[in-house]
Protein backbone atom coordinates (compact mmCIF):
# COMPACT_ATOMS: atom_id res chain seq x y z
CA UNK A 1 0.00 0.00 0.00
CA UNK A 2 1.44 3.35 -1.09
CA UNK A 3 0.24 6.81 -0.09
CA UNK A 4 1.10 10.05 -1.87
CA UNK A 5 -0.34 13.54 -1.43
CA UNK A 6 -0.65 16.62 -3.58
CA UNK A 7 -2.04 20.05 -2.74
CA UNK A 8 -4.08 20.97 -5.82
CA UNK A 9 -5.34 24.43 -4.86
CA UNK A 10 -8.53 25.77 -3.25
CA UNK A 11 -7.40 24.18 0.03
CA UNK A 12 -7.90 20.75 -1.53
CA UNK A 13 -5.44 17.95 -0.85
CA UNK A 14 -5.55 14.83 -2.96
CA UNK A 15 -4.44 11.68 -1.15
CA UNK A 16 -3.69 8.93 -3.66
CA UNK A 17 -3.66 5.37 -2.37
CA UNK A 18 -2.47 2.40 -4.39
CA UNK A 19 -2.36 -1.30 -3.66
CA UNK A 20 -4.35 -3.40 -1.22
CA UNK A 21 -6.08 -1.61 1.64
CA UNK A 22 -6.34 -4.77 3.71
CA UNK A 23 -5.12 -5.39 7.26
CA UNK A 24 -1.46 -4.95 6.33
CA UNK A 25 -2.20 -1.95 4.12
CA UNK A 26 -4.28 -0.21 6.75
CA UNK A 27 -1.65 -0.73 9.44
CA UNK A 28 0.99 0.67 7.09
CA UNK A 29 -0.76 3.95 6.28
CA UNK A 30 -2.92 4.62 9.36
CA UNK A 31 -0.62 7.07 11.17
CA UNK A 32 0.43 9.02 8.08
CA UNK A 33 -3.15 9.18 6.80
CA UNK A 34 -4.44 10.57 10.10
CA UNK A 35 -1.61 13.10 10.31
CA UNK A 36 -2.53 14.47 6.88
CA UNK A 37 -6.25 14.48 7.57
CA UNK A 38 -5.79 16.54 10.72
CA UNK A 39 -3.74 19.18 8.90
CA UNK A 40 -5.79 19.70 5.73
CA UNK A 41 -9.26 21.10 5.13
CA UNK A 42 -10.66 19.46 1.99
CA UNK A 43 -9.52 15.94 1.22
CA UNK A 44 -10.11 13.84 -1.89
CA UNK A 45 -8.94 10.29 -1.29
CA UNK A 46 -8.22 8.79 -4.70
CA UNK A 47 -9.06 5.08 -4.59
CA UNK A 48 -8.70 4.42 -8.32
CA UNK A 49 -5.50 2.41 -7.76
CA UNK A 50 -6.77 0.51 -4.72
CA UNK A 51 -7.38 -3.05 -5.89
CA UNK A 52 -8.75 -4.49 -2.64
CA UNK A 53 -10.55 -3.02 0.36
CA UNK A 54 -11.34 -4.82 3.60
CA UNK A 55 -13.16 -3.56 6.67
CA UNK A 56 -9.97 -2.54 8.46
CA UNK A 57 -9.20 -0.33 5.48
CA UNK A 58 -12.70 1.11 5.77
CA UNK A 59 -11.98 1.82 9.41
CA UNK A 60 -9.01 3.93 8.30
CA UNK A 61 -11.21 5.88 5.87
CA UNK A 62 -14.03 6.36 8.40
CA UNK A 63 -11.61 7.46 11.13
CA UNK A 64 -10.12 9.96 8.70
CA UNK A 65 -13.50 11.31 7.61
CA UNK A 66 -14.58 11.67 11.23
CA UNK A 67 -11.36 13.48 12.19
CA UNK A 68 -11.76 15.78 9.19
CA UNK A 69 -15.40 16.51 10.09
CA UNK A 70 -14.40 17.28 13.69
CA UNK A 71 -11.79 19.66 12.26
CA UNK A 72 -14.44 21.46 10.15
CA UNK A 73 -13.10 19.79 7.02
CA UNK A 74 -14.58 17.40 4.50
CA UNK A 75 -13.37 14.15 2.99
CA UNK A 76 -14.60 12.42 -0.16
CA UNK A 77 -13.70 9.12 -1.83
CA UNK A 78 -12.66 9.51 -5.46
CA UNK A 79 -13.16 6.94 -8.24
CA UNK A 80 -13.15 3.59 -6.42
CA UNK A 81 -12.86 0.47 -8.56
CA UNK A 82 -16.03 -1.59 -9.01
CA UNK A 83 -15.40 -4.23 -6.31
CA UNK A 84 -14.05 -1.65 -3.90
CA UNK A 85 -17.16 0.47 -4.39
CA UNK A 86 -19.36 -2.59 -3.86
CA UNK A 87 -17.60 -3.20 -0.53
CA UNK A 88 -18.01 0.44 0.49
CA UNK A 89 -21.73 0.37 -0.29
CA UNK A 90 -22.17 -3.02 1.44
CA UNK A 91 -20.93 -1.43 4.66
CA UNK A 92 -23.01 1.72 3.98
CA UNK A 93 -19.86 3.84 3.97
CA UNK A 94 -21.30 5.82 1.05
CA UNK A 95 -24.00 7.14 3.41
CA UNK A 96 -21.42 8.90 5.59
CA UNK A 97 -18.56 9.59 3.14
CA UNK A 98 -19.49 10.85 -0.34
CA UNK A 99 -18.20 8.83 -3.30
CA UNK A 100 -17.39 11.06 -6.28
CA UNK A 101 -16.32 10.41 -9.88
CA UNK A 102 -14.11 13.43 -10.54
CA UNK A 103 -12.63 16.50 -8.92
CA UNK A 104 -15.45 18.71 -10.17
CA UNK A 105 -17.92 16.64 -8.19
CA UNK A 106 -15.55 16.74 -5.22
CA UNK A 107 -15.45 20.55 -5.34
CA UNK A 108 -19.24 20.69 -5.32
CA UNK A 109 -19.29 18.49 -2.20
CA UNK A 110 -16.72 20.79 -0.62
CA UNK A 111 -18.98 23.76 -1.45
CA UNK A 112 -16.38 25.46 -3.68
CA UNK B 1 -4.43 -28.98 -14.67
CA UNK B 2 -7.05 -27.25 -12.49
CA UNK B 3 -9.83 -25.95 -14.74
CA UNK B 4 -13.54 -25.23 -14.55
CA UNK B 5 -14.19 -28.60 -16.23
CA UNK B 6 -13.23 -30.43 -13.06
CA UNK B 7 -16.27 -31.80 -11.30
CA UNK B 8 -14.83 -31.39 -7.83
CA UNK B 9 -11.63 -29.99 -6.38
CA UNK B 10 -10.72 -29.21 -2.80
CA UNK B 11 -7.90 -27.38 -1.07
CA UNK B 12 -7.30 -27.18 2.65
CA UNK B 13 -4.71 -25.44 4.79
CA UNK B 14 -4.27 -24.61 8.47
CA UNK B 15 -3.25 -21.18 9.75
CA UNK B 16 -2.56 -19.49 13.04
CA UNK B 17 -5.50 -17.45 14.32
CA UNK B 18 -3.25 -14.40 14.67
CA UNK B 19 -3.94 -11.24 12.69
CA UNK B 20 -0.56 -11.61 11.01
CA UNK B 21 -1.70 -14.83 9.33
CA UNK B 22 -4.62 -13.26 7.48
CA UNK B 23 -2.76 -11.86 4.49
CA UNK B 24 -0.99 -15.16 3.82
CA UNK B 25 -4.29 -17.04 3.86
CA UNK B 26 -5.97 -14.52 1.59
CA UNK B 27 -3.03 -14.70 -0.80
CA UNK B 28 -3.30 -18.48 -0.86
CA UNK B 29 -7.01 -18.32 -1.77
CA UNK B 30 -6.17 -15.69 -4.37
CA UNK B 31 -3.68 -18.04 -5.98
CA UNK B 32 -6.31 -20.81 -6.10
CA UNK B 33 -8.73 -18.41 -7.79
CA UNK B 34 -6.02 -17.45 -10.24
CA UNK B 35 -5.17 -21.08 -11.03
CA UNK B 36 -8.87 -21.73 -11.68
CA UNK B 37 -9.12 -18.64 -13.90
CA UNK B 38 -12.12 -17.42 -11.90
CA UNK B 39 -13.66 -14.09 -12.89
CA UNK B 40 -12.19 -11.10 -11.05
CA UNK B 41 -15.41 -10.49 -9.14
CA UNK B 42 -15.54 -14.04 -7.82
CA UNK B 43 -11.86 -14.05 -6.86
CA UNK B 44 -12.38 -10.74 -5.07
CA UNK B 45 -15.46 -12.05 -3.25
CA UNK B 46 -13.63 -15.11 -1.94
CA UNK B 47 -10.67 -13.07 -0.75
CA UNK B 48 -12.64 -10.32 0.94
CA UNK B 49 -14.88 -12.82 2.74
CA UNK B 50 -11.86 -14.80 3.98
CA UNK B 51 -10.15 -11.60 5.11
CA UNK B 52 -13.21 -10.55 7.12
CA UNK B 53 -13.83 -13.98 8.62
CA UNK B 54 -10.21 -14.47 9.69
CA UNK B 55 -9.88 -10.90 10.98
CA UNK B 56 -12.98 -11.49 13.08
CA UNK B 57 -11.47 -14.66 14.57
CA UNK B 58 -8.16 -12.93 15.26
CA UNK B 59 -9.72 -9.91 16.94
CA UNK B 60 -12.65 -11.47 18.79
CA UNK B 61 -12.28 -15.24 18.79
CA UNK B 62 -10.04 -15.80 21.79
CA UNK B 63 -9.53 -19.56 22.02
CA UNK B 64 -11.52 -21.55 24.52
CA UNK B 65 -9.80 -22.78 27.64
CA UNK B 66 -9.32 -26.54 27.86
CA UNK B 67 -8.76 -28.87 30.78
CA UNK B 68 -5.59 -30.92 30.93
CA UNK B 69 -3.50 -32.76 33.54
CA UNK B 70 -1.61 -29.52 34.06
CA UNK B 71 -4.84 -27.63 34.75
CA UNK B 72 -6.82 -25.24 32.60
CA UNK B 73 -5.02 -23.67 29.67
CA UNK B 74 -6.02 -21.84 26.52
CA UNK B 75 -5.27 -23.54 23.21
CA UNK B 76 -3.62 -21.30 20.63
CA UNK B 77 -6.17 -19.85 18.27
CA UNK B 78 -6.18 -21.83 15.04
CA UNK B 79 -8.02 -21.49 11.74
CA UNK B 80 -8.53 -24.11 9.04
CA UNK B 81 -9.49 -22.86 5.61
CA UNK B 82 -10.80 -25.02 2.81
CA UNK B 83 -11.94 -24.21 -0.70
CA UNK B 84 -14.30 -26.64 -2.36
CA UNK B 85 -15.00 -26.14 -6.04
CA UNK B 86 -17.77 -27.84 -8.00
CA UNK B 87 -19.32 -27.02 -11.34
CA UNK B 88 -22.01 -24.80 -9.86
CA UNK B 89 -20.45 -23.27 -6.73
CA UNK B 90 -17.37 -22.52 -4.69
CA UNK B 91 -17.55 -23.10 -0.96
CA UNK B 92 -15.12 -21.35 1.35
CA UNK B 93 -15.07 -22.98 4.77
CA UNK B 94 -13.43 -21.32 7.76
CA UNK B 95 -13.21 -23.33 10.98
CA UNK B 96 -11.74 -22.00 14.20
CA UNK B 97 -11.35 -23.07 17.83
CA UNK B 98 -12.50 -19.75 19.24
CA UNK B 99 -15.45 -18.64 21.32
CA UNK B 100 -18.93 -19.24 19.88
CA UNK B 101 -19.94 -16.55 17.43
CA UNK B 102 -22.71 -17.02 14.85
CA UNK B 103 -21.73 -14.55 12.17
CA UNK B 104 -24.77 -15.45 10.08
CA UNK B 105 -26.99 -13.84 12.75
CA UNK B 106 -24.73 -10.96 13.74
CA UNK B 107 -26.00 -7.46 13.04
CA UNK B 108 -23.78 -5.19 10.91
CA UNK B 109 -22.63 -2.01 12.65
CA UNK B 110 -25.04 0.81 11.84
CA UNK B 111 -23.70 4.07 10.44
CA UNK B 112 -27.12 5.75 10.43
CA UNK B 113 -26.10 8.49 12.84
CA UNK B 114 -23.53 9.87 10.39
CA UNK B 115 -19.94 10.82 11.18
CA UNK B 116 -21.04 12.44 14.43
CA UNK B 117 -21.83 9.13 16.07
CA UNK B 118 -20.14 6.49 13.94
CA UNK B 119 -17.73 4.16 15.67
CA UNK B 120 -15.19 2.64 13.32
CA UNK B 121 -15.24 -1.16 13.32
CA UNK B 122 -17.82 -3.90 12.88
CA UNK B 123 -18.10 -3.18 9.17
CA UNK B 124 -17.03 -6.59 7.92
CA UNK B 125 -20.33 -8.37 8.49
CA UNK B 126 -22.10 -6.31 5.83
CA UNK B 127 -19.23 -6.95 3.45
CA UNK B 128 -19.40 -10.72 3.89
CA UNK B 129 -23.16 -10.77 3.36
CA UNK B 130 -22.85 -8.65 0.25
CA UNK B 131 -20.14 -10.73 -1.44
CA UNK B 132 -21.21 -14.27 -0.44
CA UNK B 133 -24.29 -15.78 -2.08
CA UNK B 134 -24.98 -17.94 0.97
CA UNK B 135 -23.61 -17.91 4.49
CA UNK B 136 -24.01 -20.87 6.85
CA UNK B 137 -22.85 -21.19 10.43
CA UNK B 138 -22.55 -24.24 12.65
CA UNK B 139 -21.13 -24.74 16.10
CA UNK B 140 -18.58 -27.54 16.24
CA UNK B 141 -17.14 -29.48 19.19
CA UNK B 142 -14.05 -27.31 19.12
CA UNK B 143 -15.32 -23.97 17.88
CA UNK B 144 -17.05 -22.42 14.90
CA UNK B 145 -17.55 -23.37 11.27
CA UNK B 146 -18.62 -20.81 8.66
CA UNK B 147 -19.35 -21.75 5.07
CA UNK B 148 -19.53 -18.98 2.50
CA UNK B 149 -20.87 -20.07 -0.89
CA UNK B 150 -20.27 -18.36 -4.20
CA UNK B 151 -22.47 -19.48 -7.09
CA UNK B 152 -20.75 -19.88 -10.49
Amino acid sequence: MQLTTADIGNEITKISLSGRLDIDGALKIDDEFMDIVKQKKFLAVDLSEVSFLASLGMRTLVSGAKASWENNGKLVLLKPQENVEKALRAAAIDTIIPIVRDMGEAERVFGL
Amino acid sequence: MATKQRVHSEWRRDFSGAIGAVSGAVGWVGSIASDLHLPDGQAYAMQVCLEELMANVAMHGRALATQSDQGESAEPLKVSVSVDVTTDRITLTVEDNGRPFDISRAQPRSVEGGLDSVRPGGLGIGVIRSFADNLKYSRTETGNCVKAEFLR
